[in-house]
This record gives C-alpha cells, sequence and structure tokens, in this order.
C-alpha cells in the first residue's frame, strides 16, 4: 500500500514486458535459438503484459489518475484488485456485450491464461518460439486496441474484472 | 472435464478449413493438431497447434486476430467448448 508522503503509483508498462519477451527469444549464444525455458517464460511474458494493461486501465477509468495519498492508495487497491481466474471467467461470461476490441483483449486474456499455466507449470507442453513470438504480437496489439476502446465500456469491464461482476441491488 | 476426440478433431477440422483464407499464398499448413490440456479452472482447454511450413512471411497478427473472430462462431455451432487457444509452430521448431 502506497505510504502517505511516497511517489505517486505508476503501472507496470505493459509494452516492456512484450519488449522483455522478445528478448528472451532472441538468438542466445553463438546464434542458438531460445531455449526451452526462454520460451515458456517469453508466453509467460505476453500473459502478464495484458494483466498491467487491464490493471491499469480499470484504475485509471475508475480512480483517475492519483495525486494524492488518499487517491494513490484507491489507485493501487483498484490496480491490484484483479483475480486471474475470476477475471477470466467475467470476460468470458459477458464479451458478447463488449466491442470487437474489448472481445479481442478477452478471448486473449483467457487463451493466454492457458498457455501461460502450461508454459509454467506443465514439462510436458510443446512450445516453439514461434509460438511466443506470434502470442507477443497479438497481445501487443489487443493491448493497444483495448485501451482505446470507450472509457465508458473500460469502466465496465473494470467493475466486472475488480468486483467479479456481482450484481447490484 | 475431458474433451472427447472427435471435437478435438472437429476443432483441429474447422482451423484447417477456414485459417488458408486469411493466409497468403506464401503460407503452407503442413499440419493442425488439437489437445485438450490442464487449465487453472476446473475445466481443460483446447489447444489448437497450427504447423506452418518454414520460410514463410511474419504472419499478420492483426490477420490472426480477425481469424480468431471469424470461426468463433464455427467452433460455437460445433459445439467446440471452450473456444480453443491457437498457436502458430514453424516445422522445423517441432523436429529438434
Amino acid at each position: 500500500m502506497t505510504q502517505p508522503g511516497s511517489a505517486m503509483p505508476r503501472a507496470v508498462f505493459w509494452r516492456n514486458l512484450i519488449f522483455a519477451g522478445r528478448d528472451l527469444l532472441n538468438p542466445q549464444r553463438n546464434g542458438e535459438p531460445p531455449t526451452d525455458e526462454h520460451v515458456r517464460r517469453a508466453i509467460s511474458s505476453g500473459y502478464y503484459a495484458l494483466f498491467p494493461a487491464l490493471a491499469s486501465s480499470n484504475a485509471d477509468v475508475l480512480i483517475g489518475t492519483p495525486h494524492d495519498p488518499i487517491t494513490a492508495a484507491a489507485w493501487t487497491r483498484v490496480y491490484r484488485g484483479i483475480d486471474h481466474g475470476p477475471a477470466k471467467q467475467e470476460l468470458r461470461q459477458h464479451r458478447q456485450e463488449f466491442s470487437t476490441g474489448a472481445q479481442n483483449f478477452a478471448d486473449l486474456f483467457g487463451e493466454l491464461q492457458d498457455r501461460r499455466n502450461s508454459a509454467d507449470y506443465d514439462p510436458g507442453a510443446v512450445l516453439t518460439g514461434h509460438q511466443a513470438t506470434v502470442w507477443l504480437a497479438m497481445a501487443e496489439f489487443v493491448c493497444i486496441d483495448y485501451l482505446q476502446v470507450d472509457r465508458d465500456e473500460r469502466a465496465d469491464i473494470a467493475s466486472l474484472t475488480v468486483t467479479r461482476g456481482r450484481q447490484a441491488g | 472435464m475431458t474433451t472427447s476426440a472427435d471435437i478435438l478433431k472437429e476443432a483441429a477440422r474447422i482451423v484447417r478449413t477456414e485459417l488458408p483464407k486469411h493466409l497468403s499464398g506464401e503460407f503452407a499448413i503442413n499440419g493442425v493438431e488439437a489437445e485438450s490440456l490442464p487449465s487453472p479452472d476446473d475445466e481443460d482447454y483446447i489447444h489448437v497447434n497450427v504447423i506452418l511450413e518454414d520460410n514463410h512471411p511474419e504472419l499478420d497478427a492483426r490477420e490472426l486476430l480477425d481469424f480468431k473472430q471469424a470461426i468463433r462462431p464455427m467452433f460455437e455451432g460445433a459445439g467446440v467448448e471452450p473456444i480453443p487457444a491457437i498457436s502458430f509452430s514453424n516445422r522445423s521448431d517441432l523436429s529438434r
């Protein structure tokens, strides 16, 4: 939690996580291809780029730019309010209500969450450098497009992914 | 929940049939494989791996997103649930 007097919080920059994933795929020593472990971490980076894109969007549309200790604490609470599995379920359940940009983001959030799980935990998963390259490219585009989705729609999505979509009333 | 072999076969068939409509002639599909894998949720997820012949141009990620939008109703109509995650591999990657 942000303490009074401390610097204002800032989002992890999603695009740098895409770049970090690509760095992992660059030919390693002596031009050798990336190892299986590099590929796994690159796919994981693809998913973890989507996460701060959604988290920062949620915090920005619900709280706005933090400018004092109270708004900084609120912004951070919302930013950290996403639970991976429930967020995926809410995005899947409501995708038909979304614009195309939000649908693509919602779809990739679920797909990459599953692929990240395989990359991180399944020793038998077949993962390739080209797979990771394409997942990272798609992740980059859906983040760009999602952050241009209408602010009201992103506020609706924030309410779904931070509060687990509980019905009002 | 385990996805049936028939559903996996149908998922692969749909991708194999529809993907060429979204790619230029410079791409050649060597194979399409579908598998059911454990998900962090209770249900498994379907993974479809498209194996491309090497030496193709860079895939257009936006076109792939359009492709995924286009085939979603086909998956739903064929009872392919959950909607598959689709990966793209080069053939040489898999022969290492």
